[in-house]
């Protein structure tokens, strides 16, 4: 409700504004503005200037109408007007001949409305007749409004006498007007007549000399063309248009004054449009105060109907205002055409009423004030929209602009990098030609002249062109940059190093999706590593608890099967029995003590102090402690000696963990009476998938196995797998995967390698070098430790 | 006769034990927990004891810390935990010795023994001042008359042997590869492949150690050499 009446007062102040303003532009003293309420006297005035001036212009008429027409006071018919060549010769009309013509045509001058009308054809074969018009009388400058050319002066007799009938209706009006004897204006004009004599028009008796004393007045001499006169702004329709280059007889050498007794003794349009002239500053004054009040109404309605916009709950409204949905260009286009459709709606339906309303000659003022009003509506509802979708924070978004920016960014930063690089080259090209071809033209513009600066622009441009290179190898450098950092991650992450991730702010575009893609990628592995690693010390933590729980019911076992055998047992087959628990007791508690050991090298849980190890000496020394073990079976164990050291950088008591494993293997499967060979080499031969830039050592154990091998030497190598033959011997089935684990850890690895009943192993270990040494003494310091050297 | 308290929570283990210790003429002494271990100590004389780890109430290593605070008595640790760690611990905090369950009978009796030994005798080969007489720990090497004993038993070693662990008693801590050995024992240059230094030093600890398997005193370095350590 109060919306509305703002609304309504809004309009209400705005068409008063209007009206307002429309009187003081053009109401209250004709055109004159506003300016002239300053002065206070009528004579002082521009509209007594503008009154008096169109006095003196139609005096000018006068005086030459009645030279024309009534040279000696009357309208006289004889006299000559018009000077014409019909045909065969030269011929002319006076104002008779018309008159007559006028009548055959039917057209005469209404004696009471001073108007021209038409009666009839009553001569229609004579009204095509054409003449040539050489002069009019009554048309000093017609001459000089000749176009030149075979058309010039034709006109045929019909138009002409409706001409020379209008004149004769003006001549009379101003007749009647300045032949009025009550009159505060005196004039004196004397025109050279036709016929050589002067034609005096005058309303007083006093002379030329006398009206110049009057307190406004205005002199004009046509002989001397000197303007003598003291109303500002001087009457300029005093001048005669002079000279021409048709005919010397327009030069007219007329004389012209103009007074007004300012006393005002007679009730004339002087004297009342004085007297209404104090009126009118008045009303001027109100009226402004009026417009002012008008103004500040509508501007504070105006106030009031953005802040509306400001305050309206913008869910509510947003589904009301389509408009706002548009993007602001299209809105702006479509009230645009509203506004189109509006002004041409009102032209078809108020245009033809205008006449009737207001003045002809203000008409186009007022189709204009009707257009600023239109288009001021438009604005106000996109005002009104611009405030909301600033509110809402889409003012800028929510454009077509915006929307072209968006969607080119989205492209360049989305779209698939062959199309979008398509039209980066593209356009690099473009600008890259273009500015090469704008520099070589100004150039030689420059070179021949043409264009004096032509070097200095070629060289901005050529500047110009450089640094746009610049600007694009910019862009490629660093996109290269990016690129090369997304390879070497992406290196370390197929190397398994999936701790470090890339800084995600120093991509962009392609690149920061790529980065972002292999950052997903190494987090992923990264918590798959742990989680494997993870499990796997869970799993080697419960196989340690459990052992402990078994260990002690061992120990138990083991005691009382001994206490047993102390007992005085008479009975063979007990003996025997116990026999059979002891060895069986005891096979248990290596079993343990393996599964806890595999469980371990397997999950990587056992702490590895590698340190210069002679496996020619750890070949020997173990030799040694299976020295009985091999005799018993009638084994052979062949070692050849290198002569000489040969190291490896291992943990010395787990690597003799891998030997005792495989020796014992071997002199547990070896067939009877058969050798074992013990090799030692440098040179290492099939890495079988070890990093190749690093130099290794190995050890190789051969023998014959006793029963068939009907296994994949891979297969061996997993927990709880054995030959056939060991099923029932003793032994865990986790030697050769203990084995093969230690190997992994210390960086080397385990090959088991089956040729008919040829049974090898291979122990390939890092080879030594001093740098390993001085790193590991940095690391830990002294190395060879009691504990960790020593069984 | 001597005493020596036995104590852990497994009644079936502290009863086995206690028949073996019997069996060898020990008086034992049966206990469960830390706990009931120390009230024993503080009531009586007791020549030894053996201690289990994992037990409720006060553990076997705290026990052992609340024993070394009055008393120096050989304390055996026995224990399922068989990491390095463990008997680290337990030998740093004060333990004389660590078993790890299961164990033999046999090889725990013998032990009991030579810590018994040990404790009872300590210092008195030492007071014989002889400068021929090298000692490293139970360890002790006559020159003069080339005897050798372990925890006061003489152990019978061939010349060759005798010399090999004269050489690394003498030099406690010194690592000796087999060339070295073979160098100083044979004098003549090591010629090529030959485990038979490595075989004698096998021998040699098959006779001086309770288990050659966890020596005590002659020790192996794995693809170094051999060594003895020096010991009080």
């Amino acid at each position: 409700m109060k919306k509305t009446l703002i609304i309504v007062f809004h309009v209400l102040s705005l068409f008063a504004l209007v009206v307002a303003f429309s009187v003081l532009y053009k109401g209250v003293a004709g055109n004159s503005g506003i300016a002239w309420i300053s002065v206070d006297d009528y004579e002082q005035s521009p509209q007594f200037a503008e009154k008096f001036n169109n006095d003196v212009a139609g005096l000018k008429q006068y005086g030459i109408y009645a030279n024309a027409f009534a040279p000696d006071g009357d309208i006289d018919e004889s006299v000559v007007i018009i000077e014409a060549n019909e045909g065969s010769g030269d011929v002319t009309y006076t104002l008779g001949d018309i008159l007559k013509a006028a009548a055959d045509f039917g057209i005469y001058l209404d004696e009471t409305t001073n108007r021209v009308l038409l009666d009839g054809m009553r001569n229609p074969e004579s009204s095509e007749r054409l003449i040539r018009v050489n002069r009019k009388t009554y048309d000093p400058w017609y001459v000089d409004n000749l176009e030149p050319g075979p058309s010039q002066g034709i006109v045929n007799i019909k138009d002409l006498c409706v001409e020379v009938l209008k004149y004769i209706a003006e001549f009379r009006a101003y007749q009647a007007q300045y032949t009025d004897k009550a009159s505060n204006l005196y004039y004196y004009v004397s025109y050279p007549s036709v016929d050589g004599d002067y034609v005096i028009l005058s309303n007083t008796t006093l002379g030329a000399n006398q009206i110049v004393k009057f307190e406004r007045y205005m002199h004009f001499s046509g002989e001397t063309g000197v303007l003598d006169t003291n109303v500002n702004p001087e009457p300029s329709s005093a001048y005669f248009v002079q000279s021409s280059e048709y005919g010397e007889g327009a030069v007219i050498d007329y004389d012209i004054t103009v007074g007004i007794d300012t006393t005002y003794p007679y009730d004339d349009a002087y004297s009342q449009a004085a007297r209404a002239y104090k009126g009118n500053i008045t009303n001027t004054y109100k009226w402004i105060a009026a417009g002012i009040i008008c103004l500040v109404i509508f501007i504070i309605t105006l106030i009031f109907i953005l802040a509306d916009a400001c305050a309206e709950d913008l869910e509510a409204y947003a589904k009301r205002h389509a408009i706002d949905r548009l993007p602001y260009e299209v809105s702006c286009v479509v009230c645009a055409f509203a506004a189109v459709l509006c002004y041409v709606l009102f032209k078809m339906t108020f245009c033809p009423a205008m006449d009737a309303l207001v003045p002809s000659y203000t008409q186009r003022y007022w189709r204009s004030v009707v257009k600023v009003l239109i288009t001021y509506g438009f604005i106000i509802i996109l005002m009104r929209s611009g405030i909301r979708r600033y509110r809402k924070g889409v003012l800028y978004s929510n454009t077509m602009f915006s929307r072209l920016e968006l969607a080119i960014e989205d492209y360049l930063e989305n779209g698939k990098q062959s199309v979008t690089l398509f039209f980066k080259y593209f356009a690099f090209i473009i600008i890259n030609v273009g500015l090469v071809a704008l520099a070589v033209i100004l150039y030689y513009r420059g070179m021949n002249g043409l264009n004096s600066r032509g070097i200095i622009y070629a060289s901005l441009v050529f500047v110009a062109l450089i640094i746009t290179d610049c600007f694009v190898y910019n862009i490629l450098f660093r996109d290269a940059l990016q690129r090369d950092k997304i390879q070497g991650a992406l290196k370390e992450v197929s190397d398994g190093n999936v701790e470090n991730s890339l800084p995600e702010k120093e991509f962009e575009g392609h690149n920061l999706e790529m980065a972002k893609s292999i950052n997903h990628i190494s987090e992923g592995l990264a918590s798959a590593v742990m989680d494997q690693v993870k499990s796997e010390r869970l799993k080697a933590d419960l196989i340690t608890n459990v052992s402990h729980d078994i260990k002690t019911p061992l120990t138990s076992i083991i005691n009382y099967v001994g206490l047993l055998k102390r007992e005085n047992i008479s009975s063979d087959t007990a003996k025997e029995y116990l026999d059979i628990l002891e060895k069986k007791s005891e096979r248990l508690k290596n079993l343990t003590e393996d599964l806890v050991e595999a469980s371990k090298a397997s999950s990587g849980n056992i702490r590895m102090e590698p340190a210069k190890i002679d496996i020619v000496e750890l070949t020997e020394q173990a030799a040694a402690e299976f020295e009985d073990k091999f005799a018993k079976r009638g084994l052979e164990f062949v070692f050849e000696d290198p002569g000489h050291p040969v190291f490896a950088y291992a943990d010395g008591r787990h690597l003799w963990r891998i030997f005792e494993n495989l020796l014992n293997n071997a002199s547990k499967y070896s067939l009877h009476d058969t050798r074992i060979y013990g090799d030692v080499y440098e040179d290492t031969g099939d890495l079988h998938g070890l990093p190749e830039d690093k130099k290794y050592v190995r050890f190789t154990v051969k023998n014959i196995s006793e029963m068939k091998l009907n296994i994949s030497p891979d297969e061996l190598t997993e927990r709880f797998v054995r030959g056939d033959i060991s099923r029932t011997t003793e032994g865990s089935g986790l030697g050769l995967s203990i084995a093969k684990s230690l190997a992994t850890l210390m960086g080397g690895k385990l090959v088991i390698e089956i040729d008919g009943d040829l049974y090898k192993a291979n122990v390939i270990l890092p080879a030594y070098d001093e740098s390993m040494a001085l790193e590991n003494n940095n690391e830990k310091g002294t190395v060879n430790t009691d504990e960790n050297q020593t069984h | 006769m001597q005493t020596i308290l036995v104590c852990d929570d497994d009644r079936e283990i502290v009863e086995a034990i206690s028949i073996y210790l019997e069996g060898e003429g020990f008086a034992a002494i049966k206990a469960y927990d830390g706990l009931e271990a120390l009230q024993i100590i503080d009531a009586q004389q007791v020549d030894l004891i053996i201690l289990d780890v994992m037990m409720p109430g006060l553990d076997g290593i705290r026990t052992t810390l609340k024993i070394r605070e009055k008393s120096n008595i050989p304390i055996i640790i026995l224990s399922a935990k068989s990491e390095d760690n463990d008997k680290i611990l337990g030998l740093n905090i004060g333990a004389d010795d660590y078993i790890s369950k299961p164990f033999s009978p046999l090889e725990l009796m013998a032990r009991v023994k030579s810590q018994l030994r040990r404790y009872n005798k300590l210092g008195k080969i030492g007071q014989s001042a002889s400068q021929n007489i090298y000692k490293c720990g139970g360890l002790s090497i006559n020159d003069d008359n080339k005897e050798v004993y372990v925890d006061d038993e003489l152990v019978k070693l061939t010349p060759i042997e005798y010399n090999i662990l004269l050489l690394l008693v003498k030099n406690p801590g010194k690592v000796f590869s087999i060339n070295d050995i073979y160098e100083n024992i044979w004098n003549e240059e090591a010629i090529g492949a030959d485990n038979t230094v490595a075989v004698h030093i096998r021998h040699i600890r098959e006779k001086i150690e309770i288990n050659p398997k966890e020596p005590r005193y002659l020790k192996v370095v794995w693809g170094v050499g051999y060594k003895v350590d020096k010991q009080d």
